[in-house]
Parts: C-alpha cells; sequence; structure tokens
C-alpha cells in the first residue's frame, strides 16, 4: 500500500541558458505511517522535487510524470485546485524558520490561519485550537506564544510554530525540507525526536530531505540516496546503512566524519554534473572509482522494493558490510 | 599526547563585553558579555576544537584571538609574545604568524582577481618575498592545498566550493603562519567536499607543524580533527579535554547533552538526545551561579550562587566547570 | 512610546523653529520690501512711512525677537500687499491647493501602486516591461515639461480641456495629470521592487504551503510586508508633491498657495511667505512623525528595536 507513488517524474527549469535539468526522472513511493529520508547533496534536485510536485517551485518549473497521490495525480493540477491539498493532505515544513513566518503577523494569526484555510469544522474556537497545536509541538506557555511576533521567538520556537502550522489540516505526509540545518545541535536533535514522535502518534507519513545522512539514520524507517536528478539507491535504513551498494552511497559514508571509519575520511573527487547537461549514462561516473566501460550507458531501473540500486557495479555486500 | 608540546597560544581570563546603548536619560546602556573569563592554550602543532552553539561567544573569541573586537583580559601570549593588544598596534610578523580563515569562502575572496594573485596577495602586503619569488611561492601554497595548476588564473565563482575555501587556506598558509584559526571552516559545504578539507587541515598539521583552532558547531566533524576540545557555553568554558575523552565520557552536564545530540554514524547507535528544557537565556543578563544551572538536569542549591571555575578532574588533562562533576571525581594529590 | 512621543515632538518645534528663523533672515537680507511695494519715484518720505509702519526701520534683531513673540502667540503678521493678516490670505487660497494636491496623490497611488504590484505578480511579461518603458519616461521628464506638453496637446492643438483655473472638475485634468505621470512611475518602481523582494521571501513559500492560492497568499502575505518600503517612499512624495503643485500651480494658474507664493516671492510680501513656508514645514514634521508611527504600526520589528534601543 502506497500513499504517494511518484512514478518516472523529472523537473525542470527555463532559464535564459536553457533548460536546467534539477529532476531527471524519479519513482519514489511512500507508505503510510513512514518516516522516508531522502539524502543528497546541494543540487541533487532533492528539494526540487517535492517543491515542483506541489505547485511551489515557482512559474519557471516544468514538471513531467505523475505523482499519485491517493489516487490524484498531483502532477499538472491548476494551483487552486493544488492548493486545497496543500496544508490538508500534504504539508511541508522548510530550512529557515525564521524567515519561514510571515514577519508582520502575530504567532496566533499564522495559525489561525491555517487552521480556518484546513477544517471544515475546526471544532474548538480558532485561539484554542491554535494553543492545542503549539502544546503538541511542545512550546511552553503557549497561550502567551500566540500574541508573539516570529522575530521574539528562537529558532528552534519559530520551527516548532511551523510544524505546528503545518498540522493544523492533519495532513496524511509531511515534507520536512532540511527542518533542522539551520539550528543548533541540541535542537535540531529535538526537532528530529518532536517529528518521530507526531509521526508515530498521529500515523503521518514524513519525508525528510537532508544533506545528512546521521540525520536519516537517527529518526528514518527508508532512505533514498539522490545524486544529479536522479535515485540511485534506496531501502531499509539498516540495510542501506549495513551494506551501501551503490559507490556514491557508500562514497557519502566514507566522508562524513561519524560515519566513516576511524582515520582518514574519503573525500569524493570532481565536481557534480551540470543541471545543462544530460549525460547518457551514470551520472555519477565520472566521480566513479569502481567505474567501467559499461557506466556511459544508464543502469537499468532495477525492480523497486526492499534494498535496490542503480549501478552496473555495485559495491559487494561483504566489503561494504 | 601533545601535552609535552610547548604552547604557542596562551589565552588568560580572557573577556570581550558590547556595550549595548539604551535610550538617553531612560534606561542605562549595559555590557554585554560575550566571552567571560575564558583561559585557553593551542600547543604548537595541536588542533584545539571550540564549540558550542550559536551565541556562545566562539567566533568573538576567535577574533579576539586575531586581534579584531574589544577584549580584556589578565593576559593573552603568542610564542611567548604579548599579544593582548588590537591588530593595528600588533607587530606586522606577529600580524602575519596569526591567520584566520572565515566560513564563507566565496565571501571572503575578490571575485575579479584570479586565484593565483589572491594567493600571491598577502606576500607582497607583507613585503616579505622579492617580487620574482611571490608567484612561485603562491604556486607552493597552492599545492600545499592540493590545488593543481590549472586552477591558477580561473576566478572565484569558476571554482567549488571546496576548491573556495582551499585557496581560502592557501591564502593564509603562503605567510607561513604558525597559527591557523579557523571559524567555522567547512559548514557552508557539501559532506564530500568538507572530508577534503579536513583531510587537508590534518594534513597541513603533520606536514608543516601548524598550530590550528578550529571552531565549529559540528560535533561529529570537530571530534574527528581535533586533538583537544573546548566547549562553551553563554561566553564561559565549560569543559576541556582530549577530544575522545570529552566525547566518550563527557563529565559537564551540557556536554553530555551536546554530545548525546550528534547524530548517529548508525541507525541502530540511535538513541534519544538528552533534552535540554528551555531556551539558551539572553547572554545580556546571564543567569548567576553557573550560567548552565536553570537548564540543567543534576543542578544543586550551589550550582544558582556560586561560579563554578574550571578545575582539572584527574590528571588526564581534563577540565569542567561543574561543581557536581568536580565532586564525582575522586580527589587528587 | 510616551518618550517617543516627547523626543518627536521637541525635535518637530525646534525643526519649525529653525525653518521660522532661516526664511526670516534670507527675506530681510535679500532685497527690500519697502523699495519695491511704494516703488522707487514715490520718493523717499514715503518708503520711510512704509518701512516705519511695518516696523522695517528697527534693527534685525529686534525684529526677530517681535516676530518670535507675534509667532509664538499665533499671529503670523499682515500682508503688506493685502493689508490683512497673511494667515487669511494663506486660508484663502489652501482649499484649492488641497484639492489639487489630493486628487493627484489619490490618481498618483491609484495607478502607480496597482502598476507595481501587477509588474512585479507578472514578472518579464509584457505588462511589466510597458510599467518599466513607461516610468522610465516618466521619470526622466520634469513636471514642468510635461505641463507645457500637455497644455500644448490639450489646450492649444485639440482644444478639449481648459488650461487655467480651477472652476470645474475638467479644470483638474491637466494640472493633475502633469503632477502624477512622474510620481506615479516612482510609485509603480518602488511598488514593483518592494513586491520582488516580498514575494521571494520564504514566508510566502510558507503561506502556498499552507493552503493558501496564489491571489490570496500575495494579498495577505506580500502586500502588507510590500507596504513597508513604500511608507517611506510616501514621506518623501510629501514633499515632492508639494514642490509639484508650486510649479503647476503656476504653469495652470491654478489660484492656490504655489501660485501665491510666486506672487508674494516677487513683491515681497514678507510675512505671507513666511507663514507659507512655516505651513510647509510644518506639514513636513508631521509627516514624518505620521510615518514613523505607521511604521511601528506595520512592522513589529521596528517597534521593538526603538523602545529597546
Amino acid at each position: 500500500m502506497t500513499l504517494l507513488s511518484i512514478e518516472n517524474l523529472t523537473v525542470s527549469f527555463d532559464t535564459p541558458h536553457g533548460a536546467a535539468h534539477a529532476v531527471r526522472g524519479i519513482d519514489l513511493a511512500v507508505a503510510p505511517g513512514e518516516i522516508l529520508g531522502l539524502v543528497g547533496e546541494s543540487g541533487s534536485g532533492k528539494s526540487a522535487l517535492f517543491l515542483a510536485t506541489l505547485g511551489l517551485a515557482g512559474p519557471r518549473a516544468r514538471v513531467r510524470g505523475s505523482a499519485l497521490f491517493d489516487g490524484t495525480d498531483l502532477v499538472g493540477l491548476s494551483d487552486r485546485v493544488l492548493s486545497r491539498i496543500r496544508g490538508r493532505r500534504v504539508s511541508m515544513v522548510f530550512q529557515d524558520p525564521a524567515s519561514s513566518l510571515n514577519p508582520v503577523m502575530t504567532i496566533g494569526r499564522q495559525l489561525d490561519e491555517a487552521i480556518r484555510l484546513n477544517r471544515q469544522n475546526p471544532g474548538r474556537p480558532g485561539s484554542a485550537a491554535a494553543r492545542d497545536l503549539l502544546a503538541e509541538v511542545g512550546i511552553p506557555d503557549p497561550g502567551r506564544r500566540l500574541r508573539s511576533y516570529p522575530h521574539e521567538l528562537s529558532g528552534g520556537q519559530n520551527q516548532r510554530v511551523m510544524i505546528a502550522m503545518m498540522l493544523a489540516g492533519n495532513p496524511d505526509l509531511l515534507i520536512a525540507d532540511e527542518p533542522n540545518t539551520a539550528l543548533d545541535v541540541t535542537v535540531q536533535a529535538q526537532i528530529l525526536d518532536l517529528l518521530k514522535r507526531i509521526s508515530r502518534a498521529r500515523g503521518m507519513s514524513i519525508v525528510l530531505i537532508s544533506h545528512d545522512l546521521g540525520v536519516v539514520a537517527q529518526i528514518c524507517d527508508t532512505v533514498a540516496v539522490m545524486y544529479a536528478g536522479r535515485i540511485v539507491e534506496s531501502g531499509p535504513v539498516m540495510d542501506v546503512f549495513d551494506a551501501p551498494r551503490h559507490p556514491y552511497t557508500a562514497g557519502l559514508m566514507a566522508s562524513r566524519p561519524g560515519t566513516a571509519p576511524a582515520g582518514r575520511l574519503m573525500p569524493i573527487g570532481g565536481v557534480v554534473p551540470s543541471p545543462f547537461e544530460q549525460p547518457a549514462g551514470c551520472a555519477f561516473a565520472p566521480r566513479c572509482p569502481r567505474r567501467r566501460a559499461a557506466c556511459t550507458a544508464m543502469p537499468p531501473t532495477p525492480v523497486a522494493g526492499g534494498h535496490w540500486w542503480r549501478c552496473f557495479n555495485p559495491v559487494e555486500a561483504a566489503a561494504a558490510a | 599526547m601533545h601535552e609535552s608540546r610547548r604552547s604557542i597560544l596562551e589565552v588568560c581570563e580572557l573577556s570581550c563585553r558590547f556595550r549595548s546603548r539604551g535610550l538617553p536619560f531612560l534606561s542605562g546602556s549595559r555590557d554585554i558579555g560575550a566571552v567571560d573569563g575564558v583561559s585557553l592554550t593551542v600547543g604548537r602543532g595541536e588542533i584545539v576544537g571550540l564549540v558550542g552553539e550559536s551565541g556562545c561567544g566562539k567566533s568573538t573569541l576567535a577574533k579576539a584571538i586575531v586581534g579584531l573586537g574589544p577584549i580584556e583580559a589578565r593576559a593573552m601570549r603568542f610564542d611567548g609574545t604579548d599579544i593582548l593588544r588590537p591588530l593595528d598596534r600588533r607587530p606586522r610578523d606577529l600580524i602575519r604568524r596569526i591567520q584566520y580563515v572565515f566560513q564563507d569562502p566565496l565571501g571572503a575572496l575578490d571575485p575579479r582577481r584570479t586565484v593565483l594573485y589572491q594567493v600571491a596577495e598577502p606576500l607582497l602586503i607583507h613585503r616579505r618575498t622579492p617580487d620574482a619569488e611571490r608567484f612561485a611561492r603562491a604556486r607552493t601554497a597552492l599545492r600545499d592545498v592540493n590545488l593543481g595548476e590549472e586552477i591558477e588564473a580561473k576566478y572565484p565563482h569558476e571554482l567549488s566550493g571546496g576548491q573556495r575555501q582551499r585557496v581560502v587556506i592557501a591564502r593564509a598558509l603562503v605567510l607561513e603562519p604558525d597559527l591557523l584559526v579557523c571559524d567555522e571552516p567547512v559548514s557552508a559545504l557539501d559532506v564530500s567536499i568538507q572530508a577534503q578539507v579536513i583531510n587537508l587541515l590534518r594534513d597541513l598539521r603533520d606536514r608543516l607543524d601548524l598550530s590550528i583552532l578550529f571552531i565549529s558547531h559540528d560535533l561529529a566533524v570537530v571530534r574527528h580533527l581535533c586533538d583537544r576540545i573546548a566547549v562553551m557555553y553563554l561566553g564561559r568554558l565549560c569543559e576541556v579535554g582530549p577530544a575522545e575523552q570529552v566525547f566518550g565520557d563527557p563529565r559537564h552536564p551540557y556536554t553530555k547533552a551536546l554530545t548525546s545530540a550528534i547524530p548517529p554514524s548508525h541507525p541502530r547507535l540511535a538513541k534519544p538526545p538528552v533534552r535540554l528544557p528551555g531556551e539558551p537565556p539572553d547572554p545580556g543578563d546571564p543567569p548567576s551561579g553557573c550560567r548552565f544551572h536553570p537548564r540543567c538536569g543534576d543542578r544543586e542549591a550551589l550550582c544558582s550562587r556560586v561560579v563554578p571555575t574550571l578545575e582539572a578532574l584527574g590528571d588526564g588533562g581534563r577540565f569542567a566547570a561543574c561543581h557536581v562533576a568536580k565532586r564525582s571525581t575522586p580527589a587528587q594529590c | 512610546m510616551l518618550s517617543f512621543v516627547l523626543r518627536k515632538g521637541l525635535r518637530a518645534g525646534l525643526t519649525v523653529l529653525l525653518l521660522a528663523t532661516f526664511t526670516f533672515f534670507v527675506l530681510r537680507t535679500s532685497g527690500d520690501p519697502a523699495v519695491l511695494l511704494v516703488g522707487l519715484e514715490a520718493g523717499p518720505e514715503a518708503v520711510e512711512a512704509f518701512r516705519r509702519r511695518w516696523g522695517l526701520d528697527q534693527p534685525l534683531w529686534k525684529q526677530y525677537a517681535i516676530y518670535l513673540q507675534q509667532l509664538l502667540s499665533g499671529d503670523f503678521g499682515q500682508s503688506f500687499v493685502g493689508n490683512r493678516p497673511a494667515l487669511e490670505v494663506v486660508a484663502e487660497r489652501l482649499p484649492k491647493t488641497l484639492w489639487l494636491m489630493g486628487v493627484t496623490a489619490v490618481v498618483t497611488l491609484a495607478i502607480g501602486i496597482p502598476l507595481g504590484v501587477v509588474a512585479a505578480l507578472r514578472r518579464d511579461s509584457w505588462i511589466d516591461r510597458l510599467a518599466i518603458g513607461v516610468s522610465v519616461a516618466g521619470l526622466s521628464l520634469p513636471n514642468f515639461v510635461v505641463g507645457v506638453l500637455l497644455i500644448l496637446l490639450f489646450g492649444v492643438a485639440l482644444m478639449l480641456l481648459p488650461t487655467t483655473g480651477s472652476e470645474t472638475a475638467w479644470h483638474f485634468i491637466l494640472p493633475v495629470a502633469t503632477m502624477a505621470t512622474g510620481d506615479a512611475a516612482v510609485f509603480a518602481r518602488f511598488a514593483r521592487s518592494a513586491m520582488l523582494d516580498v514575494l521571494n521571501q520564504p514566508f510566502m513559500r510558507t503561506a502556498s504551503a499552507k493552503g493558501l492560492d496564489r491571489r490570496r497568499a500575495v494579498m495577505r502575505h506580500a502586500v502588507p510586508n510590500a507596504a513597508i518600503p513604500l511608507v517611506t517612499v510616501f514621506g518623501l512624495y510629501v514633499g515632492r508633491i508639494i514642490v509639484g503643485a508650486v510649479i503647476t500651480e503656476n504653469v495652470f494658474a491654478w489660484p492656490g498657495v504655489g501660485s501665491l507664493l510666486v506672487l508674494s516671492v516677487e513683491t515681497r510680501d514678507l510675512a505671507v511667505v513666511q507663514t507659507i513656508v512655516i505651513l510647509v514645514g510644518v506639514t513636513m514634521v508631521v509627516t514624518n512623525i505620521t510615518i514613523d508611527i505607521a511604521y511601528r504600526w506595520l512592522d513589529p520589528r521596528t517597534a521593538e528595536e526603538r523602545t529597546l534601543g
């Protein structure tokens, strides 16, 4: 059973220099209640994927393929129709909480707006519902906070407010785009903890977009690793962390202090391909230590399900373990 | 491992205060103690990590060492020389020997100059090298940071993030400094590229016996790179010690919370982080006694009254500023 | 808040005082009204009698002291020309000018701001390019050139609209068009850049993510934020519109304070000129205070900064 099923999705942006390809064909499924970690470095297309699918990537984004959410294809829907799905069925939390909240509106008014937009029957009067939401995300003294402006709160508290606002419509899926990157270390851990708790309590699925494998290891059930607009490896976190098979995944782990074995880090040489190019074969091949002649062709998309990777010459499971 | 080495930098009870200006006549101006009585040493060839969360004063401390910003201190010595004075009153040779690397490499480079020119420029300013030799020296510095000749004629925007940061480091190295103060040098970089810079810093230490003060909020990076760690909270040091020991067996409750927040290397190692109640207080109005006590799970009556000093725990070069940790350590003679 | 009002009030009073002093001395030292008004051919006795009558024979510092004393008691002095209180002369002309400025301001804002907003929302479309083109043209043409061109076109060549006087609504069209073109262009430019700035802010993405469609996201979240920088522009605009009115009233023979000012300077009607200058000064000071208050009301962040200092 899947909640969201993305098939062969591509996203490109019209620019004066031609089309910039952010997402080059992605298949991805999110199950109900699951926390999926989408990992990639800057330019991998991990944010563009969901922003474009939800119609938040601006007028220059071109989306093709399909994204079936609970039976409805989100690709090609008008802004008006999508706006009724956003907030109610699928919500999104962003990286920088301070600038993601309207600076001239109180927290209370911003929460009320989300509640009134997304609940046919608010049940309790607006401010009480807003207080409940703030309490759920662990904000002390929520009644007083409703009258505060975002600049009066810390980054961590603003991110909690943001999460509360995105929970107002009882969504089935929350897209969290680097929700803790801009925050302090101890606060980061708390926000992750909060997301996991909410997901379990509400049975809500989360897609956690991050550049940090450690964050994925902390709370995710499954992981998908993106490189240059494609998913190169995906599977249950235990399997992928035990035995990364794609050389890029293995490279990411070897270059990260903490996941890398003690001693020297192994950086990945070379640079990410330009979004204006369309490499014929595996996009990682130019940087890949395990490159072969075959890699100039596109590795086949494996049959989805379980742990899969897209590579002609994967890292041996035993060696990786 | 590095205790035997002579320290190159000694900071003794350094404080930095900023005056917050109030309205005239209506409210008095108040001092914000960004750094309060911090003592720290860096040994020759040692990499010391300075960690803490935003607003704890770690960048202010770094700038004070380089000579930027207002400071008071009992003493600050570099290789035996007093450096308790601002940058413009330090001898030129001293300025050369302490170099600073910023977080944002693109902002630290001139967009309209080539890489080679920018790396050679400090030599021109410090007039250390005859003109003929200058570019040869710059090339050597670029080689030291593993950048090839093909990069020399390029402009900053043509480089990747990791290459830029290495150019910035090369520009600091060309002056043959003894101490490199790096403020979040890898935070703006992608993981796979961070590794290049981290490896580079370590190689430079090994090869050139360079001392490094490495400031970061990324604890995994600090743990990997540094020999010793100093943990700051709200302007004060709360724990100092060898990296593996501080991370493996943190003594100060704040260090415990901080280390528990490091993302795990494997999902099997994931554990819930130590929760810190509340938010870091306003540095302009710090709590009495131990500055951490309002958020501390182990606090006692004493903690809100008496400021704990940084005291040795055992003889392993470990220090903590905590009444509780001090008592739980067996007394030494 | 009290200290804020107190400080602003003190500063405003000082500004007006300095302005009054400056005008007083500049006017007294730059020409002799007695000679001008009585005429050289009238003979020295007549000139001397005029001087004595209006106190112009006193030393300058004494004239100044008397002037200040009168000013503080609300007496703006007598018009030499009309031989009645200067305030009365000015007040008579004021409604015409206020009407002209009011209608112009409404037209300027009603054209400029929506044009800028639409241009920002449809960035790089034909409407955006047109708005930029029109605003460059509007900015680069001075008021009096526009005025003369409009008179030539609509008044002289086409004979569609009246070019002098203020009797009917038709009379408004050319003067208002003269003053509004350039300033509407300024507002369009500022509104466009303020909107573009706000539309790129992450909180606009949040507004969409929580379920607002684009129209409502723009109205509820972008417009209030974009209004903040426009308030500053409006403050500067009040100064511009006063200058614009003086020029335009003279071009179109509009019987308002602007044409009175030019007339009074020509005839050295000191009290009237001073009254007008003080009136303008007070207007500017009041505008500035209003804008400060509007700022604090629109943007909670500035209120915080000011109270904390």
